[in-house]
């Protein structure tokens, strides 16, 4: 079962602001609406059930974020990243046959997106 | 055979010896008794009177008052220099003394000595040194009993029943109150607290308000005791185990790990939720907290706290929580606070 969050990004088409939009209370792991500005969201309030179906879509979008997530991680910090590219840039390798090019690559192609 | 002599006048023969009649001499004006002087008879008696310098100032035995009267300011005066003085001056009556120490009833013991009537005030215009023991009017107690010296420590711990004197409306009448009236008046002091913890870490999935339910435990810590009462919790929800004022304190250490994955948390707030009837929570103490939506694994906390008049302790509960942007999870440990909770009862409701 993927995270609730997604059920409802399913649902909506977007990630819901969950302080104006919508207020989920949880009960151990069962999720309840207690809060839905359909004005805002565009769409009615839907029932639980309705949402637990969307659960493969969910689960989808979910892995989308995880692999964006281990992509941010694994690229490191944006600072070593600049200076990578500033050394490839200096040895007139500022394409992809540069260090920055590389580490990129590899990390995409370890993380790839379904 | 009894004789009777009657003259008008009778002279002195010689100037310097005047008229002795028997062991009586009149000479001058005067008279000399050389033997005992008995004026009247037993049940018959006669005034005398004799006038000082001053007009009007006399001492006279009143027979019939059976009576020594003294004018105004007509002193009785003793000793060889009148040291000592009684007299009356037409507003107050006096007992002086010049030489040495006035003192009353001191050389024969177990004698008895009242001043003044039952409705009369008696006033000490200076010192009072009492070598004995001095009793209240009815009795009741002694206040040598009291013991107010401070010479001798209460040697325990000060209980309801303990008594303290004070100015009665700082009217300067001083009472007695228990030791209880006083803790109602300023407080009784911090008689409960209590610490609770989560033992494990608690992942929580989704964006929204979760309540920590489970896995809670009394600290057991060595150095901690619970103080009066203790909490009780089931399923997340803590029972209060008196009414009172209560300062309410949750502090969750948490980091943005859920799921194996660094979430972006912008916002966890920390939360405090109560009821009034056992049944509807709201959000009433919050604190937040957040992280750098960088991908890494931030560790966040807040103290969320109040003070929660529990007047009910069936119906006021609370329960603990966050309302977060992510998943995330609540640290917990078995020997430690990281995700715990305060209680302490601050005074009565």
């Amino acid at each position: 079962m993927a995270n609730f969050d997604y059920n409802l990004k399913a649902y909506i088409g977007r990630m819901p602001n969950f302080l104006t939009e919508i207020t989920v209370e949880y009960n151990g792991t069962t999720p309840t609406i207690t809060f839905w500005d359909a004005t805002a969201l565009g769409k009615a309030k839907p029932t639980i059930d309705q949402l637990n179906a969307l659960d493969s879509q969910a689960t989808a979008l979910e892995n989308e974020d995880k692999v964006r997530y281990t992509r941010k991680t694994s690229y490191g910090d944006i600072g070593d990243q600049l200076d990578i590219l500033y050394k490839d840039m200096l040895a007139g390798k500022g394409d992809s046959t540069g260090e920055w090019f590389k580490k990129i690559k590899a990390v995409k192609d370890a993380n790839p997106k379904e | 055979m009894a004789s009777e002599i009657k003259v008008d006048t009778i002279s002195e023969k010689t100037s310097a010896n005047g008229v002795a009649i028997d062991s009586v001499t009149l000479k001058d004006g005067g008279a000399t008794f050389t033997g005992a002087v008995t004026v009247g008879v037993d049940d018959t008696g006669k005034d005398v009177k004799l006038f000082g310098a001053t007009s009007g100032s006399f001492l006279l035995w009143d027979e019939s008052a059976d009576a020594l009267l003294l004018t105004d300011s007509t002193p009785i005066q003793i000793g060889d220099a009148q040291d000592l003085t009684l007299y009356h001056d037409g507003s107050n009556s006096y007992i002086t003394n010049k030489t040495g120490a006035l003192k009353v009833a001191t050389e024969t013991s177990g004698i008895a000595v009242t001043i003044g009537h039952t409705t009369s005030e008696v006033t000490i215009a200076d010192n009072l040194t009492v070598t004995g023991t001095v009793t209240l009017a009815d009795g009741s107690l002694a206040l040598a009993d009291l013991d107010i010296d401070g010479g001798t420590d209460i040697g325990a711990a000060i209980v309801d029943a303990d008594l303290f004197i004070v100015d009665d409306g700082a009217g300067g009448t001083n009472r007695k109150t228990t030791a209880s009236r006083l803790k109602t008046y300023i407080g009784g002091g911090i008689a409960n607290v209590d610490q609770w913890r989560t033992t494990t870490d608690a992942e929580f999935s989704g964006a929204g308000r979760h309540f920590i339910t489970a896995n809670w435990e009394q600290s057991d810590s060595s150095g901690f005791e619970v103080l009066g009462g203790s909490m009780t919790e089931s399923s997340g929800v803590f029972t209060f185990p008196s009414t009172g004022k209560w300062l309410v304190r949750f502090s969750p250490g948490c980091t943005n790990r859920e799921s194996s994955t660094n979430r972006a948390m912008t916002y966890i707030m920390v939360e405090i939720s109560g009821t009034r009837d056992n049944s509807s929570y709201v959000q009433i103490a919050r604190a937040y907290a957040s992280n750098d939506d960088a991908g890494g694994e931030y560790y966040m906390s807040g103290t969320a706290e109040l003070f929660w008049d529990v007047t009910n302790t069936s119906n006021d509960k609370v329960k603990f929580g966050a309302y977060v942007a992510n998943g995330f999870t609540a640290k917990g440990e078995s020997l430690k606070q990281i995700t715990c909770a305060t209680f302490v009862r601050m005074g009565d409701t």
